[in-house]
């Protein structure tokens, strides 16, 4: 696990995705960006990020995953307040459609898969991972 | 009548006539002969006579019925004398002529009694007439079912005829009765109204008429309507009588209910697709009206029988009629439910016996229930519909003063009838919403599982553009060979995976087409799984998962090479997916004498989740999986489609578990087919009861 960010920069990223390539890509992208990545490929590894005390200023959230889905993980951080402290701003990354509202109650934003432009999602990920930006 | 030709002959012209028809008699014992033939209308006697006289016969004649009547004149050579006269009147004549007779006189006196005859016996016929008209009439009642009655009012009494008794149940000869012993036969909440509707119509000067209900002595209701109109008194007003009919109307009655009934019946039946909830409905609906107690039993698609509905009239009894729902009927009985379900055929049986329920009832709490509820008659009525049996109705009478006529058994057959087609509605509603609701989860989890590799080439070629742009921008032109080698490998993987998806999504529609057509070569199945294994190698390096392979060397039959394939590698993948990271053991055998055919088994084991007992025939269905939910990708048709690949090759395939502890995967595919490509239908048939003989060599 990472040790907690001291630097006072938020440019610290959870990324949940059970893909391997899908995550592997979307660190390097993330990365080339100078953007530190925490890759984990399920809720359970990012509910154990977390509670190691890693402290992102975003969380990309995959919603369909083995283990524990994005459904039940967002379910944990919004009724922790710890949780959420840690981490503030999540955005969802699904390729499905019609979940129901109050299940991504809290979430900043969605980004669909597949990812038709990544300097958009750039630019949504750099919204919450600025400098000076929590 | 005369002992002289001469003088028979002499009166016979004075008196002939074409109107008239005479008879002579040369003596008494002739004459009485003749007498007991024929009717006479007069007869003219010689008084002296050898051997019966005159006036022996006329005493002779009026003591008979026959001839008593027959008017007597008597003809004589005697001198006219007043006891003469005396003596033929007291024999019984009407009058006496003395010889030498004057024609003039002799043939107005015989003129005056034929007349008479003749009026008599016109009379006599218009009594017959009369008499005959008023037993037709009488019989038309009858056969009209329609009485007639009459009520003296001042005296009280009431007289009646035609079909009167039957209607009412009285004596056939009719004796007569007051106002209140005929009210007392109508049903009770109509005897009060009919009361004050005679009383009414008596009073207004108004015609009456009403409907009401006659309780028959058994206990059965008797529809009729009666009609009628008070006589009054010329002079002082008051009412004498009051007569009518009575008609029997039970069955337009009856048809009047029945519409009723089943229009009611079509209400509840289209109010509501959820079907357990509208036979209930029904069921209440039909109480008391066709039955006392009924039950609905409905086949399942596994052919067992599922009690549904059982209800009750009495509110008391209705716990008592839900134990009923422990016995179900049983499959392969001779009679109801079971043979009716079976046959599509209704039973009927009036005035069930003890012994028979006996036979019926499972056992001494089935029999106890079955005697608490009351059986006396009952009609069980097959639930068809588009020629199939969908379940049966039972309707049960439960006391003997009711028993099922044909009247009933034809609203019954009309009644099961809607109601058929409503269950079969509703089921086919269910059906369809089912199909599109599996269908529309099917699309979430195909389009997810297509976006997935989608995704992946996406980023891939947009962050290898980015890699480029970079390139030209800092004007190196130099591209990181490595890193696009990367990019294209991972790329061609994922475009493989769509189109491995697109392929299983392309399976689906053939196997639903029926059009999955294989194209049989030599393959070797030992061959076949080395291969795939070291297909997967990569993968089960990078899990660290062991896989050993027990095979004999070339174990070849005539299969389809990619299909096998299909079949090895879906196990294989399948054992990775949910094998928890442990060792799979794969074996290939061949058996030679375990069945009808030379054939080959494939075993694929693991040590992971297992399946659990529920879901081992299911995860052989379209769109299932073990586990629920999005946890683990796939499209999950992965064993359906081995399972019509197996079956088109007369195989079959079947999975053995224990939860937490793994499972084992068996396909037995015969070495050669005899039927060819087109036998899906008759899959498996070699190897009937195959599984069962395999788990017993398992366990």
């Amino acid at each position: 696990m990472m040790a907690p960010d001291s630097s006072g920069k938020h440019r610290k990223i959870l990324l949940v995705e059970d893909d391997p390539d899908i995550r592997q890509s979307l660190q390097e992208l993330l990365e080339s960006e100078s953007f530190e990545v925490e890759a984990t490929s399920n809720g359970a590894e990012a509910l154990g990020a977390l509670q190691a005390g890693l402290r992102p200023c975003l969380i990309l959230l995959d919603w369909s995953m083995p283990v524990m889905n994005g459904r039940e993980f967002l379910a944990r951080w919004r009724t922790n307040e710890e949780l959420r402290q840690a981490a503030p701003s999540v955005i969802v990354l699904t390729a499905a459609v019609g979940i129901p509202a109050q299940e991504t109650d809290g979430v900043k934003g969605f980004i669909r898969k597949p990812v038709d432009d990544i300097e958009l999602l750039l630019e949504q990920v750099r919204q919450f991972c600025n400098l000076g930006i929590r | 009548m005369d002992d002289t030709k001469e003088n028979l002959l002499a009166l016979e012209s004075l008196i002939r006539a074409p109107d008239r028809l005479i008879f002579q008699a040369s003596s008494g014992k002739e004459a009485l002969e003749l007498l007991l033939e024929h009717s006479f209308g007069l007869a003219l006697l010689d008084v002296q006579m050898p051997e019966m006289n005159g006036f022996e016969l006329a005493v002779l004649m009026r003591g008979t019925s026959r001839t008593s009547h027959v008017p007597i004149v008597f003809v004589t050579a005697a001198s006219p004398s007043q006891e003469f006269t005396f003596k033929g009147y007291e024999s019984g004549g009407v009058d006496v002529l003395y010889k030498p007779l004057n024609p003039f006189i002799v043939e107005s006196k015989v003129r005056v009694f034929v007349e008479l005859d003749r009026q008599k016996k016109a009379l006599v016929q218009v009594e017959e007439l009369q008499r005959e008209s008023k037993l037709r009439y009488e019989r038309s009642l009858l056969a009209a079912d329609t009485g007639t009655w009459e009520w003296n009012i001042a005296q009280n009494v009431a007289t009646y005829s035609g079909a009167e008794s039957r209607l009412f149940g009285f004596p056939e000869e009719g004796v007569p009765l007051t106002l209140e012993d005929v009210l007392l036969r109508i049903h009770e909440k109509d005897r009060t109204r009919v009361k004050e509707k005679l009383t009414r119509c008596i009073q207004d000067h108004t015609a009456y008429e009403d409907e009401f209900r006659v309780v028959n002595p058994d206990g059965s209701i008797r529809w009729l309507v009666g009609r009628g109109n008070a006589t009054y008194d010329p002079l002082t007003g008051a009412p004498i009588s009051l007569s009518g009919i009575n008609l029997d109307i039970t069955v337009q009655k009856r048809l009047q209910e029945d519409v009723k009934f089943l229009a009611e019946a079509s209400r509840i039946l289209i109010s509501t697709l959820d079907y357990q909830t509208t036979l209930s409905n029904v069921a209440a609906l039909t109480l008391p009206y066709l039955a006392d107690w009924v039950v609905i039993d409905l086949l399942k698609p596994d052919q067992t029988i599922e009690r549904v509905v059982v209800a009750h009239k009495d509110p008391e009894k209705k716990a008592l009629a839900k134990l009923l729902q422990k016995f179900p009927p049983e499959p392969g009985r001779p009679h109801g439910v079971w043979r009716v379900v079976q046959s599509g055929e209704p039973e009927i049986v009036n005035l069930v016996s003890i012994e028979e329920i006996k036979r019926r009832s499972k056992n001494e709490a089935h029999l106890q229930i079955a005697s608490d509820l009351g059986i006396s008659s009952f009609i069980v009525y097959p639930l068809k519909s588009r020629g199939t049996v969908l379940g049966a109705m039972s309707f049960v009478l439960a006391s003997e003063s009711r028993h099922y006529s044909d009247a009933d058994a034809q609203v019954i057959e009309e009644l099961c009838r809607r109601i058929s087609s409503a269950v079969d509605n509703a089921k086919l509603y269910q059906d369809a919403s089912e199909a599109l609701q599996t269908r529309d989860e099917f699309m979430s989890i195909a389009s997810h599982e297509l976006k997935t590799p989608l995704t992946s080439i996406s980023l891939q070629l947009q962050m290898l553009s980015r890699t480029i742009r970079k390139a030209s921008v800092t004007g190196s032109g130099m591209l990181p060979v490595e890193s696009v080698l990367k990019t294209v490998s991972i790329c061609e993987k994922q475009s493989k995976k769509l189109g491995t998806l697109l392929n299983e999504l392309l399976d689906l529609t053939r196997v639903r087409l029926g059009r999955l057509e294989l194209n049989k070569e030599q393959v070797d199945l030992t061959r076949v799984v080395q291969e795939i294994v070291e297909r997967v190698s990569a993968e089960t390096i990078q899990q660290g998962v062991k896989i050993a392979v027990q095979a004999q060397d070339g174990i070849f039959g005539e299969w389809d090479l990619g299909r096998v394939e299909q079949i090895v590698s879906n196990l294989v993948s399948n054992a990775l997916k949910y094998g928890a990271g442990k060792p799979i053991e794969i074996q290939v055998e061949r058996l030679d004498d375990a069945y009808a055919v030379p054939c080959v088994r494939l075993r694929v084991q693991d040590e992971g989740m297992g399946v659990a007992t529920e879901m081992r025939d299911k995860i052989f269905e379209r769109f299932e999986r073990a586990v629920d939910g999005h946890t683990i990708s796939g499209l999950g048709l992965g064993l359906y489609i081995v399972r019509q690949i197996v079956e088109a090759h007369d195989g079959k395939i079947w999975v053995e578990s224990e939860l937490g502890k793994g499972s084992t995967f068996t396909v037995l595919l015969p070495l050669r087919t005899n039927q060819g490509v087109e036998s899906l239908a008759g899959a498996g048939s070699w190897c009937q009861g195959g599984s069962k003989r395999a788990g017993v060599e398992s366990s």
